[in-house]
């Protein structure tokens, strides 16, 4: 078991891992200098879903989405609903093994082929996944403490050596609602995909009703981080170099340095990426494997085995470059990802749960 | 044929009825003393294989023409010269006249007893292999003819030594005094300390053949009941031959005994026992050890001294805080050291990336396999100047250390860079107040660095990650190792680098979430009288 506060650093620890890096509100769409709009924009949005999701976990309190989309929808339907959100864990657990592990070779190792970068990465995913919501939820706390600590030192360390390049963030909405509402929806599907792990992990927490405040203090916390770091960016880099790099904040990071003392800074940030990434890949297979096993009654220890068998090679086979794989977060994907799932498994379960209970009211 | 003699016709049980040392009921299981005195001790040495130490003395009372007592003990374990002045002499001087009255009444056995006041705890046996269990155990057991039972107490104790100061946990403040083998010299030194009514000690006669005395100790209310139910059971349910140090007994009760982890805390600090008592945790003595071992421990134990006590507030914080940096070094520096120079050179200010690359120059071998060597001869200097007399081990580390090094870097086997490095993280690893935890804890050293050379950065991230992984999936004795947040717990990281002021000291414990006896959920035992 966990507690809310576990749970707190899981999906805070994870969703920070999926923005940081790549930044996505920066990159997609046009938004500019009002990134950081977009940020609150998402975190928004990702604690509305999210917290129709803890309300369903709350409901069920013994039972994953596995269990009680079944009892809602009948077998054959819960289990497709189940399998829909299992399946977009696994597919998001996969894409950012290879993301990582193309960052990497891209910025630190090119000679490194990207298997021996990924498949390790998933092997250390199986193996906490395997360990059950209790390792994680303990090794978030300490993973969380490491990553929070790094990422506050490089924003203080960007702060003082980067003073000289800060630029304004004047343009406020000038193009409009639009451009921030498109770049907010990459950050929202990923926000979302984070927060949305409680409807396989709730079962698992301790006290159900502190889990609802945890999933969306969690949203909102990795959101300042996140506000903080789309800030900083913006401010240093500036909005156009910021959107022409792959990787924002890594850019961010190469340009500080201590003279004689630290060189590079953005390879301390790397590492702390690193542990967060590959916690966010432990949790998405975790979730993946506890939906499949609660939908066909199989032991999810075991599931995670094969998913991790199977998932060795697409994660390692042929190696596409970063930008083919950069436009799996692009708008139109993530917007209709976002879509299939809150109306494909969100919507449907929440809907036959408030007819039941209407049913039973009356 | 022999005729048979006894005090009193009708034998009657005394003190605890049919009960042997340990407190269990009799069974009747094995074979049963006989009212024939020389049958009996005759079986007696037969089942001991009719040993060379083996003593009887058979005594006749007052007035009797055959001896119809006999005292059997085994002269090596138990001191003759005690044997005599406080069972012997009292039995001589007894009256046969007046105790056959009194046997009429009370039974022989019962008579013995009450002759025998200096000794405090008499046990009564009715079979052989308990009688022969308890004279192996150190104990001195007197046979009457015509009795199918027999009497036996505890003569002895062990040899042991004095007092000294504990030679691992060093400290420059605080209590010099150490653990020694015997368990109730031990239990003194606790008791001393603790002085609670709720103080609990529970024995466990663990080991086929060498019937070792395990005492369980903690404090009622504070130490987690499940806990203490769990390393019960556990304790029950050893089958072991032997248990000859605590070290033994925790490869039988550890719930990972493969993890490079060791989840249990030593100690021979009897000032840490009661400390760590005090904070719920069980402490296990045992017969022959001078080492307590306590459990449940946990991952942040391996930075606590036991000076931690005694330090003011922020020297204490600044030591643990510091402590756990020369932790991570002595783990991290060689594999940061390969993977900097083999992948990130780029992350070095130049001057210093110059000088590396000097170094490096003519040295045969690649740098991770240069790295191995290097970590494990140095594993190799340290194992042998522990090892060593002490006379020797100072000469020994001083060559391994300084003349070897030397010479392996003039020869160019390896670069002076890693030398300093794989020194700094050896030197580190002695800043670890648990030495058995450090040194295994340092293990992981050799896959990290394995990584490290392979993937650089990257590498021991992953490994690092996977390290959490592990750290975070033990459990002992159902206690989380590496808890802060778990469900139950109030740790905080902070105040596990952090020590806080003894009088802001939370009521709330890491184990004990509610110490009910310092919160006065429990009430503490009171006198019945002092209503009166």
């Amino acid at each position: 078991m966990i507690s809310s506060r576990q749970l707190f650093f899981t999906i805070a620890l994870a969703r920070i891992s999926a923005l940081l890096v790549l930044l996505p509100v920066v990159q997609s769409g046009d938004a500019r200098q009002d990134a950081w709009i977009a940020v609150i924009l998402a975190t928004a949005a990702s604690v509305v879903i999210v917290y129709l999701g803890t309300y369903l976990a709350s409901r069920y309190p013994e039972k994953s989405l596995g269990h009680f989309a079944s009892d809602l929808l009948g077998k054959p339907m819960g289990t497709i609903v189940t399998c829909l959100l299992a399946l977009s864990f696994y597919a998001l657990c996969l894409i950012r093994t290879r993301l990582m592990s193309l960052v990497l070779i891209s910025h630190f190792m090119r000679r490194t082929p990207g298997w021996a970068l990924a498949v390790p990465v998933l092997l250390t995913a199986m193996y906490g996944a395997m360990n059950g919501p209790d390792t994680v939820g303990r090794a978030s706390e300490f993973l969380f403490t490491i990553m929070i600590m790094i990422i506050v030192g490089a924003l203080i360390m960007s702060c003082i050596w980067g003073i000289d390049r800060v630029g304004g963030l004047r343009p406020v909405l000038s193009r409009g609602l639009r451009p921030v509402l498109a770049a907010s929806v990459p950050a929202t599907f990923l926000g979302l995909v984070s927060g949305l792990q409680v409807l396989a992990l709730g079962r698992f927490t301790v006290d159900k009703r502190r889990m609802t405040r945890a999933a969306a203090l969690a949203l909102i916390v990795s959101g300042l981080v996140l506000l903080a770091v789309t800030i900083d960016v913006l401010t240093t880099l500036g909005p156009t170099q910021a959107q022409m790099y792959v990787t924002p904040v890594l850019a961010l990071a190469s340009s500080i340095f201590i003279e004689g003392t630290l060189e590079r800074l953005d390879l301390v940030l790397m590492a702390s990426w690193l542990l967060g990434i590959t916690f966010d890949v432990t949790t998405l297979l975790m979730s993946s494997a506890i939906l499949i096993g609660n939908s066909f009654r199989l032991d999810y220890r075991k599931v995670a085995f094969v998913l991790t068998l199977l998932g060795i090679v697409p994660v390692s086979h042929r190696f596409t470059d970063i930008f083919t794989m950069r436009r799996l977060h692009s708008i139109p994907v993530t917007g209709i990802w976002s879509v299939v799932i809150v109306a494909g498994t969100l919507m449907p379960v929440l809907i036959a749960h408030l007819l039941r209970q209407r049913k039973g009211g009356s | 044929m022999k005729p048979r003699r006894s005090f009193g016709r009708t034998p009657r049980p005394i003190g605890t009825l049919g009960e042997n040392k340990s407190g269990q009921k009799e069974n009747g299981s094995g074979n049963g003393l006989e009212a024939d005195l020389e049958a009996n001790l005759r079986a007696i040495s037969s089942l001991l294989g009719n040993p060379s130490d083996l003593a009887v003395r058979r005594l006749a009372l007052h007035g009797e023409p055959q001896p119809d007592i006999a005292v059997v003990y085994l002269a090596s374990v138990v001191q003759s010269q005690e044997v005599s002045l406080t069972v012997i002499e009292p039995l001589l001087s007894l009256s046969h006249v007046s105790h056959e009255a009194q046997g009429e009444v009370a039974g022989p056995l019962e008579v013995l007893r009450l002759s025998l006041p200096t000794i405090h705890s008499i046990y009564e046996a009715r079979s052989l292999k308990d009688l022969t269990a308890a004279l192996l155990e150190g104990n001195v057991a007197i046979l009457v003819d015509g009795e199918p039972a027999a009497l036996y107490f505890d003569a002895v104790r062990p040899p042991t030594r004095l007092y000294q100061v504990p030679t691992s946990e060093t400290t420059v403040i605080g209590p010099q005094i150490g653990l020694v083998e015997s368990v109730d010299d031990n239990l003194a030194l606790i008791r001393a300390r603790i002085r609670h009514p709720r103080l609990r000690v529970e024995k466990h006669v663990i080991g086929r053949k060498s019937k070792t005395d395990v005492r369980l100790v903690y404090i009622e209310g504070v130490a987690p009941r499940e806990v203490v139910d769990e390393l019960r059971r556990r304790l029950s349910e050893i089958d072991t031959d032997l248990i000859l140090d605590t070290g033994m007994l925790r490869d039988l009760i550890t719930d990972r005994p493969y993890s490079p982890f060791v989840m249990e805390r030593m100690t021979e600090r009897p000032d840490t026992v009661a400390a760590e008592i005090n904070l719920g945790r069980i402490a296990i003595l045992v017969e022959g050890s001078p080492f307590a071992m306590l459990v449940p421990s946990q991952f942040f134990t391996l930075i606590e001294s036991a000076e931690d006590y005694y330090l003011n507030p922020l020297s204490a914080s600044v030591l643990k805080v510091l402590r756990m940096f020369a932790y991570m070094l002595s783990v991290l520096a060689t594999p940061l050291y390969v993977a900097i120079v083999n992948f990130h050179f780029e992350l070095v200010p130049l001057p210093l990336l110059l000088n590396i690359a000097a170094t490096q120059e003519g040295v045969p071998f690649p740098l991770p396999f240069a790295a191995f060597i290097t970590e494990v001869v140095l594993d190799i200097v340290r194992e042998a100047g522990i090892r060593l007399p002490r006379q020797f081990g100072p000469v020994v580390s001083i060559f391994g250390a300084v003349i070897l090094g030397q010479s392996a870097v003039q020869a160019g086997f390896v670069p002076p860079g890693l030398i300093i490095v794989a020194m700094m993280g050896t030197i580190c690893s002695f800043a670890v107040p648990r030495a058995e935890k450090a040194l295994a804890y340092r293990l992981i050293r050799f896959p990290l660095l394995l990584l490290g050379s392979i993937l650089g950065f990257p590498g021991i991230t992953i490994g690092a990650v996977a390290f959490v992984y592990h750290v975070a999936s033990l459990k002992t004795l159902g206690i989380p190792y590496a808890a802060l947040y778990a469900p139950g717990q109030t740790t905080r990281l902070s105040r596990k680098m952090v020590k806080v002021s003894a009088r802001h000291q939370p009521i709330t414990r890491p184990l004990a979430q509610a110490d009910r006896v310092r919160q006065g959920e429990v009430p503490e035992p009171r006198d019945p009288k002092a209503n009166d």
